[in-house]
C-alpha cells in the first residue's frame, strides 16, 4: 500500500542554472497541492533605466543585462529602434547579425548542454564529477563554447565592453584577415558539432509527453533568428507588431517576475518550440544528423530541449560557416541613421526563446519608454505546469531528494536565464 | 599570449566591477614598465564562465582578480590558490558558472596553467554604477600585493 506523506519541499537556491531561483512544492494526499517556483527580481529596473537615454546608448546598456546572451537583447533593441527610425539595413548587415546570432546560439547552448543538463541525464551532481569521466565530451564542448565566442570578439570583442553592434549597423567590419583562420577552426569543428548530437541524441530520456503550444519566429527562407513573424502551433501567425494583442504579461504574488500567456494559456519558447515548428528550414546534413538520432521531431517532450539545443548548436556552426565563407570587407559597416519620435517592436529569437522588444522615442532620439520581454519569463507558467504534472507522472511516493532532482532536471529543461528575468543582479530591495 | 597574465573578472554591476578597475589601475600605474617585453598582459572579462579556461590557456603564471562574497568586511583582500577554492563558500561569484567552478573544472581537464592564485577582494554592494568607499580604498592595497607577488615570480625565474 502506498504510504502518503505530507511533503513540503523547499528548495532554496537551484543548483545550475544562471542566476538564483527557489522552488516551493507542497504534497497533501498524494497530490501536488502547491507549487511555487520563485524569481527575485526588481520589478522592471531595466526598463526605467533606458528611460531619457539616447538611443546610441541602448545596445551597450541592454548588453549588461545578461551575461549570457548580450547579443540577443542588442539585436532585439536595435531591429525594434530601427523600425521606429525606417532604417532599411543592408544585406551585409544582415548577414552579419545572423553570423553574431549564430556565434551566442553555439556559446549559449554548449555551455548549457556540457555544464548544466549534461550531468542530470548522466548522473552526476555537477560538471566537474562528469568531467572526470567524460573529459574528451567536456573539452569538446569548451571548444565549441570557445568558436561562438570567437564568432562574437570578431565584431568588437567581448571584454568588458559589449559587441560592437550599433543601430544601423556595426561600429566595425572584421578584417578579411582575422575571418579567414576563424573560418578555417569553424569548419575543422563540424564534425565535432555532429558528434555532439549524437552523443546527446544517445542519453536516457524519460518518456514524459507534455503537449503545450508552442511559440517561435517562422521565416519565409531561413531558420530563424532576427526576422520573421511568430507563429505557434495552435495557429497563430502575425506580425511582430501584434505581439501585444495576443501575448499578455501578469505579476503573480509568489514571484517579482512576470508570467505571460497566449490566448490565456501557457506556451512554450526556445530551441525545442523552434526546431518544432521550423524543421523544414534545417540544412540537409542537419536533417540527415537528427533524423539518425531516431527522435521524432516535432517532440512534446521536454526531454528532448537538449537534443534541440545541440542540433541547433550543429545549425549555427554550418550557418556561419555558409555566411563567412563568401565573406566580403565591406564599403561602410552601417547604414545612415536619423532618428525620429515613434514607437517600434522587434522579437528576435534568442538563445532561450523569442524575445520582444518595444521603445517609444522622442524627436531627439532619447527613450521615452521601453518594455522588454524576455524568454524565461515567457516559459515560466509552462514551467510550473510541467512540475506538476512531471513530478505526478515520476511519482509522489519518492523520496525527498528524488524528486528535487526531478525537479530540478525538469526546470532546467528550460535552461532558465534567471538573470535574464531578473533584469539585474539579485539583491534585496526595501519595499515600502 | 604572454607567459604571465593579470586577469580581472567582473560584471557591470557596482563593486563587481572591481577587477577590472583593479586591472586599468595597474595599467594605469605604470607596474609594468619595467618588466621584460611579452612577458606580462593584462586582461579583463565579463562574466566570462567556463570561458576563462581559455582565457589562461597555455601561461605559466595566471593572476585573477575578482570580487567575493566570503562574509569579511567589504574590502578585505584575500589572496586564494587552489587548496581555499575547494571551500565552497570562499569564493562565490555574482556570475552563473563562476570562477570556482571554472578552476575546478579545468583542474579536472588538466588545462590549467602550473601555477595560478586568485586575489578576492569582498565586495560591499552591487546596486551602483562605481565601486563602494571600502572596496575603493582597498584598491592601492591590492595592487601592491600584486607588484610583490609579479616580483617574487620574475626573481625566480
Amino acid at each position: 500500500m502506498e504510504e502518503r506523506r505530507d511533503i513540503n519541499i523547499h528548495v532554496p537556491v537551484l543548483a545550475r542554472v544562471e542566476g538564483e531561483g527557489a522552488l516551493d512544492i507542497a504534497i497533501r494526499d498524494g497530490h501536488i497541492t502547491d507549487l511555487k517556483l520563485r524569481i527575485y527580481e526588481p520589478p522592471r529596473l531595466f526598463e526605467k533605466f533606458l528611460e531619457g537615454r539616447d538611443y546610441n546608448e541602448v545596445p551597450d546598456m541592454v548588453a549588461r543585462i545578461c551575461g549570457i546572451c548580450p547579443v540577443a537583447y542588442q539585436m532585439s533593441a536595435v531591429h525594434a529602434l530601427e523600425s521606429i527610425f525606417g532604417v532599411q539595413t543592408d544585406p551585409w548587415v544582415r548577414a552579419m547579425r545572423r553570423v553574431l546570432y549564430c556565434g551566442e546560439w553555439m556559446e549559449s547552448h554548449s555551455l548549457h548542454i556540457h555544464l548544466l543538463a549534461a550531468p542530470d541525464f548522466l548522473g552526476y551532481d555537477n560538471a566537474i564529477a562528469m568531467a572526470r569521466d567524460y573529459p574528451d565530451e567536456v573539452r569538446r564542448g569548451l571548444r565549441l563554447q570557445g568558436l561562438g565566442n570567437a564568432i562574437i570578439r570578431l565584431f568588437g570583442g567581448r571584454s568588458v565592453h559589449p559587441v560592437g553592434v550599433r543601430v544601423g549597423g556595426f561600429y566595425r567590419a572584421p578584417d578579411q584577415q582575422d575571418v579567414q583562420p576563424l573560418l578555417e577552426k569553424l569548419r575543422a569543428a563540424l564534425p565535432d558539432a555532429e558528434a555532439l548530437l549524437a552523443w546527446v541524441a544517445a542519453f536516457d530520456f524519460p518518456q514524459d509527453i507534455q503537449p503545450c503550444i508552442n511559440v517561435a519566429l517562422q521565416h519565409a527562407d531561413e531558420y530563424p533568428m532576427n526576422e520573421g513573424r511568430i507563429v505557434s502551433s495552435a495557429g497563430l501567425d502575425i506580425p511582430v507588431t501584434g505581439y501585444e494583442h495576443h501575448f499578455r504579461e501578469f505579476q503573480v504574488p509568489h514571484s517579482t517576475a512576470l508570467h505571460s500567456l497566449l490566448h490565456d494559456q501557457p506556451y512554450l519558447v526556445g530551441p525545442l518550440a523552434r526546431l518544432n515548428l521550423n524543421l523544414d528550414k534545417l540544412p540537409e546534413q542537419v536533417v540527415r544528423a537528427v533524423q539518425v538520432t531516431g527522435i521524432a521531431f516535432p517532440s512534446s517532450n521536454m526531454f528532448h530541449s537538449i537534443v534541440a539545443r545541440a542540433a541547433e548548436v550543429y545549425y549555427a556552426l554550418s550557418e556561419a560557416v555558409r555566411l563567412l565563407e563568401g565573406y566580403q570587407y565591406p564599403s561602410s559597416p552601417a547604414v545612415p541613421v536619423t532618428p525620429c519620435a515613434g514607437a517600434g517592436y522587434a522579437c528576435t529569437e534568442a538563445p532561450r526563446g523569442i524575445l520582444w522588444h518595444r521603445y517609444e522615442t522622442d524627436g531627439q532620439g532619447l527613450i521615452t519608454r521601453a518594455r522588454i520581454v524576455p524568454p524565461t519569463s515567457q516559459n515560466q507558467a509552462r514551467i510550473e505546469a510541467d512540475l506538476r504534472h512531471s513530478l505526478e507522472a515520476f511519482g509522489l511516493a519518492r523520496s525527498d531528494e528524488e524528486l528535487r532532482q526531478r525537479g530540478e532536471t525538469v526546470i532546467r529543461n528550460y535552461d532558465p536565464c534567471i538573470s535574464c528575468a531578473t533584469h539585474f543582479l539579485k539583491l534585496t530591495v526595501n519595499r515600502p | 599570449m604572454t607567459p604571465v597574465r593579470i586577469i580581472g573578472i567582473g560584471s557591470p554591476f557596482g563593486d563587481d566591477q572591481l577587477g577590472w578597475e583593479a586591472v586599468e589601475a595597474i595599467r594605469r600605474s605604470g607596474l609594468l614598465d619595467n618588466v621584460p617585453q611579452g612577458m606580462v598582459s593584462t586582461h579583463t572579462c565579463d562574466r566570462p564562465g567556463s570561458g576563462l579556461l581559455a582565457l589562461m590557456e597555455g601561461a605559466r603564471l595566471v593572476i585573477l582578480i575578482d570580487a567575493m562574497r566570503s562574509g569579511a568586511a567589504p574590502g578585505s583582500v584575500r589572496r586564494l590558490e587552489k587548496g581555499d577554492m575547494e571551500d565552497s563558500t570562499g569564493l562565490l561569484s555574482s556570475h552563473g558558472f563562476g570562477v570556482a567552478a571554472a578552476l575546478a573544472l579545468g583542474d579536472v581537464l588538466g588545462v590549467l596553467p602550473c601555477q595560478w592564485v586568485c586575489y578576492g577582494v569582498e565586495l560591499g554592494q552591487l546596486a551602483t554604477d562605481s565601486l563602494s568607499p571600502a572596496v575603493a580604498i582597498a584598491m592601492p592595497v591590492l595592487i601592491e600585493k600584486i607588484y610583490d607577488e609579479l616580483q617574487e615570480i620574475l626573481i625566480t625565474d
